[in-house]
């Protein structure tokens, strides 16, 4: 049986940790909420954006730009990746990682080659050394900010027209609540032709708008800026997700923690109490004798 | 006259209120939008952003983006956008 002391050792490291766990989970707790927050802004910015899309689209006779091209036979797949730079948030990442893996193995008969571009230090770090990751792009999901989105975004497209790419995926967590997340892979280039309809509920610019330039070359300033939102998108899910992913594992954690210490208070007071009784039947056994 | 004009980027919105006129770096030169405007889809380049309400006149540095006005509101979406009061050295930073 551990001695007293050793009890004593284990139980403040175990309230070190719980400390600290149940620190992460507040810092978390907060930064979920500016992730949400994040989250509603940006919503909010794209469904302006997409309405002037969807009635931009209804006022040209049609619509053609590189990004839109299908390419036959589609070759050369790209993924990019979106996870956390940061681990300790159970299975957030891993989630997505085994996902993604798993895409892979299923499409690798689809596609002459298959290469990834990895946001965020975890799926790199898992990757890297498995598939051909052509580029990690350094401090981007820790804190989403649109230039950046759009420096991927602007970068990926160029690739994509010049022919390096013929479709484009997205990976990343999508966040549905605190206590849930789920990996999500959609297709980003090209761009799906639904999302450059003219939608029929929305009614388009009349005829006495002026254009400034004309409509379809304003259209082809917004469609780069919609592939940027999306990457944007998936920034803001992925740290929404990740921060409210850590929150839930770290309040597990700091619940682990307290019943390890009831448990080890428990065994300790007993460890005392049968030094106790040893000390005191000594003392009488001693007494006895004499 | 006052009209309602707002500026959002992905990340928020940065403006929004009646103001007087805004004086906007479009593709092919500056332009002010006034009450009353024609309804105009107008793309913009990075620059300058002049905002007048009757409490003064704000700038703010812009990057590229897209202005819709109908004449009565004005909205202008934008990638990036900075106070010019936060600039150190306005001037220089640009």
């Amino acid at each position: 049986m551990p001695s007293l002391r050793e009890y004593d050792v284990k139980i403040a490291s175990l309230k070190n940790t719980r400390k600290m766990t149940k620190t992460m989970q507040m810092v978390s707790a907060s930064k979920l909420r500016r992730a949400q927050d994040a989250q509603r802004k940006a919503a909010a910015y794209a469904n302006h954006l997409h309405d002037l899309i969807h009635r931009l689209a209804g006022s040209v006779e049609s619509v053609a730009h590189p990004l839109l091209t299908r390419r036959d036979p589609v070759r050369k797949a790209h993924i990019l990746l979106v996870t956390s730079d940061r681990g300790l948030c159970a299975g957030f990442n891993n989630n997505l990682i085994k996902h993604v893996a798993q895409w892979i193995s299923e499409h690798n008969s689809d596609y002459e080659s298959i290469s990834m571009s990895c946001c965020g230090r975890r799926g790199n770090m898992y990757f890297r050394t498995k598939e051909d990751v052509r580029k990690e792009y350094l401090d981007t999901t820790a804190k989403p900010e649109f230039l950046k989105a759009e420096e991927i975004a602007e970068e990926l497209g160029e690739l994509f027209v010049n022919g390096e790419f013929d479709e484009v995926y997205l990976a990343y967590n999508v966040f549905k609540s605190a206590l849930s997340q789920f990996p999500r892979i959609e297709k980003m280039l090209p761009i799906a032709p639904v999302e450059v309809k003219a939608d029929e509920s929305k009614e388009p610019f009349t005829r006495n708008y002026i254009f400034e330039p004309a409509e379809p070359e304003l259209l082809a300033l917004l469609l780069p800026r919609s592939v940027s939102y999306t990457i944007f998108h998936a920034m803001v899910e992925n740290s929404a997700g990740e921060h409210g992913a850590r929150m839930t594992a770290m309040d597990n954690a700091t619940n682990n923690a307290d019943s390890l210490i009831e448990t080890n208070t428990l065994l300790r007071n007993r460890a005392r109490q049968a030094a106790i009784t040893t000390e005191l039947t000594e003392i009488v056994a001693g007494a006895e004798a004499l | 006259m006052a009209y309602a004009f707002s500026l959002l980027t992905p990340e928020g919105e940065v403006f929004s209120g009646d103001v007087e006129s805004v004086v906007v770096p479009g593709g092919a030169g500056f332009f002010g939008v006034l009450a009353g405007h024609a309804p105009m889809l107008a793309a913009v380049q990075h620059g300058i952003l002049a905002v007048t309400t009757d409490e003064g006149r704000r700038e703010y540095l812009i990057e590229d983006g897209v202005l819709e006005t109908d004449g009565k509101k004005c909205l202008l979406l934008c990638d990036n956008v900075r106070d010019r009061r936060d600039d150190d050295n306005p001037v220089l930073s640009w």
